[in-house]
């Protein structure tokens, strides 16, 4: 059973598939839930869902190959804070215009408009995937997220506005009035049902081949997830690979001999000159230190696994923080504590 | 006199926290939000920074427009802009003193630093009080709500993402993020009752 399944999920590299389908398999509202507010706040019509699309698009397009470029070497407190920067430029002078028209459905957006300088969609981005990649896959990132963003917000916009006033672009097609669906609650339930729909899409997809490995992003059924948790279990009882994982997300020193990995003492008997339990180091302490190598060092079949399951899971979970470590060291790192956490499990109840 | 302030506070931090629930009924932090529930620790301090920061930036921001009167009557983007920039200093004086002063939560307080200050929900608080009007005192009481609001929000939250894990009757495709939603959305729904807002029209009007 468990062999059938895993030929049925064959793993399927981020590289194997085209960078714009990120936008559908890891979209940021319905898959990763960030940049919750404005849609859910403000995405009411057509209209105003288009200036949030293009305001945080653009913010997004700048954000990332900047941070690419420039920002990866300042601590990520720092880097927070130049991307609101970034976002108030973008937002005040857009403020400015915009009151100018004098647009009732901008009018309408009142103090949500200049909240989009603050979304958490570039802030999280840059965080988890620019600040470890170069600026062309910044820029593909930033646009697949862009249009998924986009994407999403817009069609929120467009259901609102059609379930709220029975309107299309301002003009009234039917007579509907369930204006309780404008309000937040509205936006939700709203995001919650696309979310669902995209997951079944995403199956129906897979299941035809069509979408390869677009599952992979998804919550799977309790027996395929168990699949997955057996072939994370798998990965780490290979002793070597947990050493790199912990050593790259700073919770042993890197410098460890493999071979003092392998029989497993890393906490037992050190060296008299080494205190007995290793300080943890700061996970921005070691990005640092390493610079472009956190994601490198980690092992061939760790590296597909974060491009494909565990970047998966970490999107879909929101395990990940805004960490300068790699999403594939955070994410093994959950999956560690996870076996280890169903291996207490199964203790007790063997018990 | 001090009764009365402290009857307008208390009237402030109990809009922003049920009447106009800055989360549920404005949708702001919603993102934050959903990320502090997941982790089952870490939202009470979230809370306490939105609280601190929202206080102390709209606080800020009201003296600043009672120093300078000019600045009511300026028009809305430079509100905008002043207000961001106070929150941007805010923050970069807290996490400079953070990063220069070695304490065991150090890395901790770092790392949620910007998430927990530099969202929607702290920005919106002097906008709104400034919308609204409020004074000094009501300003502050309305940052400190809206982490109560964010506190509760997140709390509720968390423990209805523990009831939904463990409810194996949910079908498959809404299973994590879009069970999330939908229960943000009920939550939602049931603060917006005490706005006293229409769900639909009377008689078509919009």
């Amino acid at each position: 059973m468990a062999a059938k399944k895993e030929k049925e999920m064959p793993l399927i590299t981020a590289k194997e598939r085209h960078w714009l389908s990120d936008a559908l398999i890891a979209n940021p509202v319905l898959v990763q839930a960030i940049g919750l507010a404005p849609v859910v706040a403000v995405a009411t019509s057509l209209r105003a869902a288009l200036v949030i699309a293009v305001v945080a698009g653009v913010h997004l397009l700048l954000c990332e190959p900047l941070t690419s470029l420039l920002l990866r070497r300042l601590p990520a407190w720092l880097r927070v804070a130049c991307y609101y920067v970034l976002g108030l430029a973008l937002v005040v002078p857009l403020q400015y215009v915009l009151r100018r028209m004098d647009d009732p459905i901008v009018a309408a957006m009142d103090i949500f408009l200049p909240l989009l300088a603050i979304n958490s969609l570039a802030a999280v981005r840059c965080e988890r995937f620019a600040v470890l990649h170069n600026t062309p896959a910044c820029l593909k990132d930033a646009a697949a997220t862009a249009v998924g963003y986009g994407t999403v917000t817009v069609l929120v916009g467009v259901i609102r506005e059609f379930l709220g006033h029975g309107s299309f672009l301002g003009r009234q097609v039917i007579t509907f009035d369930v204006r309780g669906i404008w309000m937040p609650f509205g936006g939700f339930l709203v995001v919650g049902v696309l979310a669902a729909g995209l997951k079944l899409l995403l199956r129906t997809l897979s299941e035809h081949g069509i979408v390869v490995g677009a599952h992979k992003a998804m919550e799977l059924a309790p027996e395929d997830r168990e699949v997955r948790r057996e072939k994370t279990r798998k990965l780490f009882e290979d002793a070597e690979t947990r050493r790199q994982v912990l050593s790259a997300a700073g919770v042993l020193p890197p410098e460890n001999p493999p071979e003092e990995a392998k029989t497993e003492p890393q906490a037992a008997e050190p060296p008299p000159e080494e205190p007995a339990h290793p300080k943890p180091i700061p996970a921005e302490a070691v990005a640092e230190a390493e610079g472009k190598k956190t994601a490198a060092a980690l092992p061939p079949e760790l590296r597909e696994l974060e491009e494909t399951e565990f970047g998966g899971l970490v999107a879909e979970a929101g395990y990940a923080d805004a960490e300068p470590v790699s999403e594939g060291v955070a994410a093994a790192m959950e999956a560690l504590e996870e076996l280890e956490a169903l291996d207490e499990l199964e203790q007790e109840e063997s018990k | 006199m001090i009764r009365e302030q402290l009857m307008a506070m208390l009237t402030a931090a109990l809009y922003a926290v049920f009447l106009y629930n800055l989360v549920f009924s404005g949708g702001l932090g919603a993102t934050e939000i959903i990320r502090a529930a997941k982790k089952n620790g870490g939202m009470l301090t979230f809370s306490l920074l939105i609280s601190v920061f929202s206080a102390l930036t709209a606080a800020i921001c009201r003296l600043l427009t009672v120093w300078i009167p000019k600045l009511e009557t300026v028009e809305f983007q430079w509100h905008v802009l002043l207000y961001g920039s106070v929150l941007l200093v805010l923050y970069l004086i807290v996490c400079t003193t953070l990063s220069l002063v070695r304490f065991k939560a150090q890395a901790y307080l770092l790392k949620y630093m910007g998430m927990a200050v530099l969202n929607t929900l702290v920005m919106a608080v002097p906008l709104l009080s400034f919308q609204l009007g409020y004074n000094l005192p009501r300003t502050i009481a309305m940052g400190v709500g809206a982490g109560l609001a964010f506190a509760g929000a997140s709390l509720l939250i968390n423990s209805g993402m523990h009831l939904l894990q463990q409810n194996k009757a949910i079908p498959v495709m809404f299973t994590g993020v879009p069970a999330t939603l939908i229960y943000t959305a009920l939550l939602a729904l049931a603060f917006t009752g005490f706005t006293g807002s229409s769900l639909f029209g009377v008689g078509g009007e919009a």
